[in-house]
């Protein structure tokens, strides 16, 4: 399949022949996937038995792995679709309607859960409405379609600029950009306030913009405009604003401060770990101590689990997987998909950075997830998704970096000068 | 699976593993590719994981299951209670005495024996 | 390079936060995740006879209180109409919508609604899926029989103290240890097998004590005791049922009374007091069976041992007088006791002596019967709280003058329970064996009672020859009064007539009237019963108002224990 499947594909700068993909990325995604299958596994059974108790439900032990395993399931679907089956060439062509999707997703849910208040088919919670409800299938976060949508359009709409060297041009590129951002913002952060969310979604873009060689002095001004907006959104928000005097409190932060009970429950879970950790199924703050210990929190869980060599090894893990992304990108010479792998990488980077630093009190609480390892559907599969795409791209690599880049760097450097279609296989 | 040894010796990058290893190279006659490998170890882990967990994750269901035994048994018991106070109760002189069986008795003679 | 740099700051705050603050944190989970429940031990229970058989005197009963938040309670109506179906007759308070709105407005968070609560009404309520509503479980003593045996069983205070009675005194019994459990808990305090150094230690519950009290005779005392209270008209009264063989207490009855599960009702606490056993008296003229006893014993006197009686006698600078006057002239002892004259008892009391006065010898033969021998003046050991042991003032005092010991003769100038004569009694007329009065049978463990003796028995208090003439005597002394016996038995008995002391002068316008007798087969009483009956300002009389209640539960006695009538 994989012969005939072999082509070749020309491209702005040249002739690309497609080669095998990087398997690295797959092997360490599936590490974590099943690392956070394990301890889901683990803490299944006192998650189930803590909702039972408080909300009379009547879940069994392997409640939450089942549910796990099946987005699993799905994921793997959609990451073997992006990465075999549907090309990123059409993607790119369709990127106006992807994106459209999104926005249209997330305008029907904040229409009907904001405005119309179908409850039905929305989940809200204090005002904030996230999710929708699919009877008899789960629950669907539109925010990540979003994400995703915005990932694929700016990779077109920045490369098109690229090529027309409008990449600093405030008119044609910042402010259909900044726009589009303005929209997002609006829906993820204001109407959805899942400022998480709003941040890996402006990673996305940032670590984008990075890799279009916008210029330094455009790049401080639309860093600053962004930490104003997200000052802003901090002050906006009481329990932001809670969040934050909690972090400045760091390590004395009281327990019973009802604000530092998240924080100060996650660094127990994970001090209280050690080195080599408590063992699998002995997790004792999974069961209703840490809050979202099955989401945000699993970070914690898996330091409690499994020590400070499992979250070595884990943090490993993302870490190798996130240089075989960034060394991609310099091995890339199309500017979409340059661009595409540089937001995959800002885009898991801000979730798994914004996660482990929140959880070890690095950084103010953020609601965001640690991907793979979080117990949830549709973060997972729009991940995996881009992940597939990334898995795609990388057939078509060369073995030179393309381009010396200052910023983004990596030590993986191979000295070989040619191309890497000249590579064949025989067997 | 059984390796033989032939007598190629490949260019070394033929291997997308193993770069830079122009040496001797066993091919086996089933071809795994990279893809395989990687499912068949993550496959490894997984069961590898399954096993050590079936080991170890019980103990926390039974938990739940011994306390919510413990509950039902002290309910039962207190239905038990319950009703040996009842049955006390029901069986107590007041309640015999008052009771119709009782009211038509006649009442007895001491001078039975004589 | 940025994302290098995070990681090494991450990893490098895991090793601070997971190996150097490791025991910090370990100890912080410590903290919250490890508790120390109590596993309650649950109080004995206790249950009276019924024959041979155990029966439920009193029993634990899992209780609720509901409460209510009224912060939370949205619909006040329908809570209160829900609470009201079904927990109607257990509400404390009046209008319930009030009382939550109310609450409301004072921003309370914890109202009691109803107390005492089963599980089944709290259950139909729980199903209703109210909001704001709460169940507090507590264990409640009930009592099958209501009030019988009050006195002597006492009652649970809210701190889970046993007062008055057996659960006072026997409290460290029923109590039991309580079990500890100090486990890793979840947040809802569900215990977990994770930790390594979870204990548990189960409960001792306290022992299910079985009483000697029979809950037939218990009830028939009651019965007999408000009848003649009734009749009289007296407002106290006291009737106490012993087994002579053994001195075990078979029914142990106070009028006025209470319930002890409405314990906190009770106005005067008068009530809770186990007047056999905690409040000495003069039991007055049914005192001279005991001097007869010690005459007889100590071979002084018989029954038919003559006297010349003038109607008074003198000790030192006093002179004692005879209730009943005119019996004069030389008269048999057996006609004294009868007549009930003191004396005849100074006479006893004298040739005790020298045959003249009551000198030292007569004294210290008296203590020696009445105190040492017959128990009176001390405490028994009953296992009834509070147990009183009166005065008796021996003769090396220079109270126990030859004045006072002719009026302990006749039972005066001493202060004693029903208790002690009771057991005294129990002895003189059963061959001469003192046993030490008990109302604890055993244990009642698995369904089946394992027995206890806590009595001691004091052989040859008297000698069995001595026993059965003061026996007779006590038999004779009924005489008059037999018509109304159940033909065919053996019973005995004595009156008294004692007046009180107020501030430490004889009123002669209250008096307490007792009766203290047996009853049985002629080769062995079975049963002596001792009554006493009081009222504030009213003369009350041994033979009138107490001996119809003697009478009265003797006969049914007889019948209940279906002994054989002689032919």
């Amino acid at each position: 399949m994989r012969d005939s499947l072999r082509q070749v594909r020309t491209s702005a700068q040249g002739l690309v022949r497609r080669h095998n993909p990087d398997h690295r990325i797959m092997m360490y995604t599936l590490i974590l996937v099943i690392v956070g299958l394990i301890i889901i596994f683990a803490i299944g059974p006192q998650r189930a038995n803590v909702l039972n108790e408080s909300f009379g439900s009547n879940l069994s032990g392997m409640y939450f792995v089942i549910k796990q395993g099946t987005s699993v399931m799905i994921a793997v679907v959609s990451f073997f679709v992006f990465a075999y089956l549907l090309k990123v060439d059409v993607l790119l062509r369709h990127k106006a309607i992807i994106l459209s999707i999104g926005i249209a997703a997330c305008a029907l849910l904040a229409l009907l859960g904001n405005l119309v208040h179908v409850e039905a088919i929305t989940q809200c919670a204090l005002g904030a409405c996230r999710w929708f409800v699919l009877p008899g299938i789960g629950t669907f976060q539109p925010a990540e379609f979003l994400k995703f949508g915005i990932l694929i359009f700016l990779g077109g709409f920045l490369a098109s600029r690229m090529r027309a060297g409008l990449i600093n041009d405030t008119e044609k590129t910042i402010i259909p950009a900044a726009v589009l951002m303005g929209v997002a913002a609006l829906f993820v952060i204001v109407l959805q306030k899942d400022l998480g969310t709003g941040i890996a979604m402006f990673a996305i873009v940032i670590s984008m913009f990075v890799v279009s060689g916008v210029k330094k002095q455009l790049g401080v001004i639309l860093l600053a405009v962004l930490l104003a907006a997200g000052l802003l959104m901090i002050i906006t928000a009481p329990h932001r604003i809670d969040r934050v005097t909690t972090f400045l409190k760091g390590d004395e932060a009281s327990i019973d401060d009802p604000s530092g009970y998240h924080i100060a429950h996650a660094k127990i879970a994970i001090g209280s770990g050690g080195i080599d950790g408590v063992g699998i199924g002995n997790s004792v703050q999974a069961a209703g101590y840490l809050p979202e210990a099955i989401n945000d929190s699993v970070f914690a869980i898996l330091g409690e689990t499994f020590g400070f060599i499992g979250l070595v090894f884990i943090l490993a893990m993302f870490y190798l997987l996130l240089l075989r992304i960034l060394r991609l990108v310099d091995r890339l010479e199309k500017p979409e998909y340059r661009l595409i792998v540089a937001g995959v990488f800002g885009w898991i980077a801000s979730h798994v950075v914004i996660n482990v630093a929140a959880m070890t009190g690095l950084m103010p609480l953020t609601g965001i997830t640690l991907p793979f390892l979080s117990f949830g559907g549709t973060s997972m599969l729009f991940i995996a998704a881009a992940l597939g795409v990334v898995f795609q791209i990388s057939r078509y690599t060369v073995h030179t970096q393309i381009k010396e880049d200052a910023d983004e760097g990596t030590r993986s450097r191979r000295g070989v000068g040619r191309p890497r279609y000249a590579s064949r296989r025989s067997r | 699976m059984s390796y033989t040894r032939t007598a190629t010796y490949a260019a070394r990058r033929q291997q997308s593993w193993g770069r830079n290893q122009n040496t001797a190279r066993f091919v086996s006659p089933v071809k795994l590719g990279p893809v395989m490998h990687t499912i068949l170890v993550a496959l490894m882990i997984l069961v590898l994981g399954l096993i050590y967990l079936t080991q170890a994750s019980g103990s926390a269901s039974y938990d739940y299951q011994a306390s919510d035994l413990d509950r039902k048994i002290n309910e039962l018991a207190t239905k038990k209670a319950d009703l040996e106070v009842e049955n006390a109760r029901l069986s107590s002189l007041e309640s015999v005495k008052n009771s119709d069986v009782a009211k038509a008795m006649t009442q007895p003679s001491t001078e039975y024996v004589r | 390079m940025l994302l290098t740099g995070a990681m090494v700051v991450i990893v490098l705050r895991l090793f601070f936060l997971q190996v150097i603050q490791h025991d910090h944190y370990v100890a912080l989970a410590t903290e919250e995740q490890v508790k120390k429940l109590v596993i309650p031990a649950s109080r004995g229970t206790v249950y009276a006879l019924d024959g041979d058989t155990p029966v439920p005197l009193v029993m634990n009963q899992q209780v609720y209180t509901l409460f209510a938040d009224p912060m939370v309670v949205d619909e006040p109506t329908q809570v209160a109409q829900v609470v009201r179906d079904i927990a109607g007759g257990n509400l404390v308070v009046d209008n319930i919508e009030q009382n939550l709105t109310d609450g409301k407005k004072q921003k309370s968070m914890y109202r009691v609604l109803a107390k005492n609560v089963t599980l089944r009404q709290a259950e139909l309520i729980k199903d209703k899926d109210l909001k704001g509503i709460g169940f507090q479980r507590v264990s409640k003593r009930v009592y099958p029989e209501g009030a019988m045996a009050a006195q002597t069983l006492g009652f649970v205070n809210n701190e889970g103290k046993g007062q008055y009675g057996i659960e006072q005194q026997l409290n460290d019994r029923l109590t039991g240890t309580d079990g500890i459990l100090k486990s890793v808990t979840d947040v809802a305090n569900v215990p977990l097998s994770i930790g390594k150094d979870n204990i548990r230690q189960e409960p001792v519950n306290g022992d299910n004590l079985v009483l000697t009290i029979d809950r037939n005779i218990q009830a028939k005392a009651q019965e007999a005791l408000l009848a003649g209270l009734q009749r009289s008209g007296a407002t106290h009264g006291s009737v106490l049922v012993m087994d002579p063989a053994t001195g075990k207490v078979l029914a142990l009855a106070d009028f006025p009374t209470y319930s002890p599960a409405d314990f906190t009702n009770v106005q005067d606490e008068q009530v809770f007091r186990n007047i056999a056993t905690t409040e000495p008296y003069e039991p007055g003229s049914v005192l001279k069976t005991f001097t007869i006893a010690t005459g007889i014993d100590k071979g002084v006197i018989d029954a038919n041992s003559t006297f010349y009686n003038t109607d008074k006698i003198k000790v030192e600078d006093r002179t004692i007088t005879n209730a009943l006057k005119g019996v004069t002239g030389t008269i048999t002892m057996q006609s004294a006791l009868n007549n009930s004259l003191n004396t005849g008892m100074v006479t006893i009391a004298q040739r005790l002596g020298d045959g003249e006065r009551i000198n030292k010898t007569s004294r210290d033969t008296i203590y020696e019967y009445f105190h040492n021998r017959l128990g009176l003046g001390e405490r028994t050991g009953v296992e009834i709280a509070n147990e009183q042991k009166g005065i008796l003032i021996s003769p090396e005092e220079e109270q126990g003058n030859a004045v006072r010991y002719s009026n302990m003769a006749f039972g005066q100038g001493l202060n004693v329970t029903m208790m002690q004569v009771a057991s005294g009694f129990s002895a003189i007329i059963n061959g001469g064996t003192y046993h030490s009065p008990t109302v604890l049978a055993g244990t009642y463990d698995g369904g089946k009672l394992k027995p206890e003796n806590n009595s001691t028995a004091r052989p040859n208090v008297i000698s069995p020859g001595a026993s059965a003439k003061a026996k007779e005597m006590i038999h004779q002394a009924r005489v008059g009064y037999t018509n109304t016996d159940t033909p065919g038995y053996y019973i005995g008995g004595k009156t008294g007539t004692s007046q009180t002391l107020e501030n430490g002068e004889y009123i002669n316008s209250q008096t307490v009237g007792t009766y203290l007798g047996f009853g049985g087969t002629d080769a062995e009483a079975k049963y002596v019963i001792m009554v006493q009956v009081s009222g504030k300002n009213m003369n009350l009389e041994g033979n009138k108002h107490a001996m119809p209640i003697f009478t009265d539960l003797s006969n049914w006695m007889l019948g209940y224990y279906q002994l054989q009538p002689r032919a």
